[in-house]
């Protein structure tokens, strides 16, 4: 730094005279601690500026009016009554203009300022930490019931899905043994030819001797009476079980296991819970397996 | 007023630390005038700068134990507490700028008062030191020192660029000392 070219620069009279910017008070400051002869230029401009106030104050000194010297004096007389120390600070260096703030009386301002902002930020950190510690007590809370809720959801998933799972691996071994090239369709339509509408499915594998059916289109029978399928094998019906009806007429529905090599299938109405021989008059619906 | 004693600046001190309101008395009577004067440089309203030349005199009562010989006159820390409180009341007050500079052109320095603060100092003598400072150079000081302006706000009223402040602020400044150093 060129010292005296900023000795020159007239940033010493304006922080003297207190017109200095906050910056240019800054540099000088540095300045100062650093070369010597800055400082001695400075308090050289103090004192010119302090015998301008001498001079300026002397030259203007004017008559106070009279009740002012009594209100102060009663006022000390207070302060002395009451024989309070003062600790009043009092601002007796020279003002400049960087002090925006003016001086509060009795408070040294930039001493405490640091640990007042350390105070307040602590005292603010505190309140937001509390805040946050009952924030998130109540979202624990709301968390951990909504984790209840879903673990028993999941529960119920779970165990929806072994029910889907266990139907569909039903229905693909369903699917399979219709698949099978050895399954055989079996068709049964009306036999009193009065009620074409009438109808009905087997599917039968002969070799896994498995037997399903899937109504088409029977009529509902009453509450006591049950539909009961049966397999023609060498002339004679051998039983293969009773059927529901309903909803569960749509599905393809397991029947008992036809051994042997039935020629024909048959749907009779019989008592609930089937019967050994089939009522013949109550024939509905028969069809002849393809091929035999 | 009219005590017939006279105080050096150390015996004033030393009563105002023993609480003697007889010296505050004195004290009071003789730079009341002058302080009042620099309260009036910076806030020009009468009722106004009563109050602030009460509030000076209890800073001083109240903190004359701050006061160190070593550093300046008294009367010269007595004069700063007067223009620091009343730059304070000029700033707390807000006063737009052309509100507090108002006074700043036509300010002459010809009040007739009643000089008991240095019998050796001829006031005409001061007012002349005071004329041979140009009238801009007066007011640029002024600008700065009694009403706490910024560069900003004396480029605005001077009407001069921001850059020439500080040139002209120095330019002044050594002025006035060269003036000093001829009385």
């Amino acid at each position: 730094m060129d010292v005296q070219r900023y000795i020159s620069s007239g940033i010493i009279e304006s922080y003297v005279a207190g017109s200095a910017s906050e910056q240019d008070v800054k540099e000088l400051y540095a300045a100062m601690a650093q070369f010597p002869e800055v400082k001695a230029a400075v308090e050289a401009c103090q004192l010119d500026m302090e015998a301008y106030l001498e001079i300026v104050a002397t030259a203007h000194a004017k008559p106070v009016p009279a009740d002012v010297r009594s209100r102060i004096f009663r006022i000390i007389e207070d302060d002395g009554n009451s024989s309070i120390e003062s600790v009043d600070a009092v601002d007796d260096k020279p003002r400049y203009i960087y002090d925006e703030t003016p001086e509060t009386e009795g408070t040294p301002v930039r001493t405490l300022r640091y640990w007042q902002i350390g105070t307040a930020a602590a005292i603010v950190l505190f309140l937001a930490s509390a805040a946050f510690n009952v924030i998130y007590l109540n979202r624990y809370e709301e968390y951990k019931g909504k984790y209840v809720a879903l673990l028993e959801e999941n529960r119920g998933v779970v165990a929806q899905n072994e029910i889907y799972q266990a139907k569909f691996q039903e229905s693909e071994r369903t699917l399979a043994m219709i698949k099978n090239p050895t399954t055989r369709m079996v068709k049964m339509g009306d036999v009193s030819k009065q009620h074409p509408e009438r109808l009905a499915t087997v599917f039968w594998n002969e070799t896994s001797q498995e037997v399903m059916i899937t109504i088409n289109n029977l009529p509902e029978p009453q509450a006591d009476q049950q539909y009961q399928l049966w397999a023609i094998i060498d002339g004679k019906p051998v039983d293969a079980g009773v059927f529901e009806m309903g909803e569960l007429s749509k599905t393809l529905q397991k029947m008992k296991a036809v051994s042997g090599e039935a020629k024909m299938f048959a749907v009779t109405l019989e008592k609930k819970g089937g019967s050994p021989t089939p009522t013949l008059t109550q024939m509905f619906v028969a069809g002849k397996v393809a091929g035999s | 007023m009219g005590s017939a004693l006279t105080y050096t600046e150390a015996e004033l001190v030393a009563g105002l630390r023993a609480r003697d309101q007889q010296i505050f008395g004195y004290l009071y009577d003789h730079y009341a005038p002058a302080l009042h004067g620099v309260v009036l440089k910076v806030i020009n309203e009468e009722t106004i700068a009563s109050d602030i030349l009460q509030e000076v005199f209890l800073k001083i009562w109240r903190s004359i134990e701050k006061y160190d010989a070593e550093k300046g006159r008294l009367f010269t820390w007595m004069l700063n507490i007067a223009r620091n409180t009343a730059i304070d009341a000029l700033r707390s007050k807000a006063y737009k700028l052309d509100q507090k500079i108002q006074d700043i052109s036509n300010d002459v320095y010809s009040h007739t008062s009643q000089l008991t603060v240095n019998p050796s100092v001829d006031h005409l003598g001061l007012v002349k030191v005071l004329e041979r400072l140009n009238k801009e150079q007066r007011v640029i000081i002024d600008l700065a020192y009694f009403k706490g302006c910024t560069q900003e706000e004396i480029a605005k009223v001077l009407d001069i660029p921001l850059g020439t402040v500080k040139t002209r602020m120095r330019n002044a400044i050594i002025q006035l000392r060269n003036i000093l150093k001829q009385q």
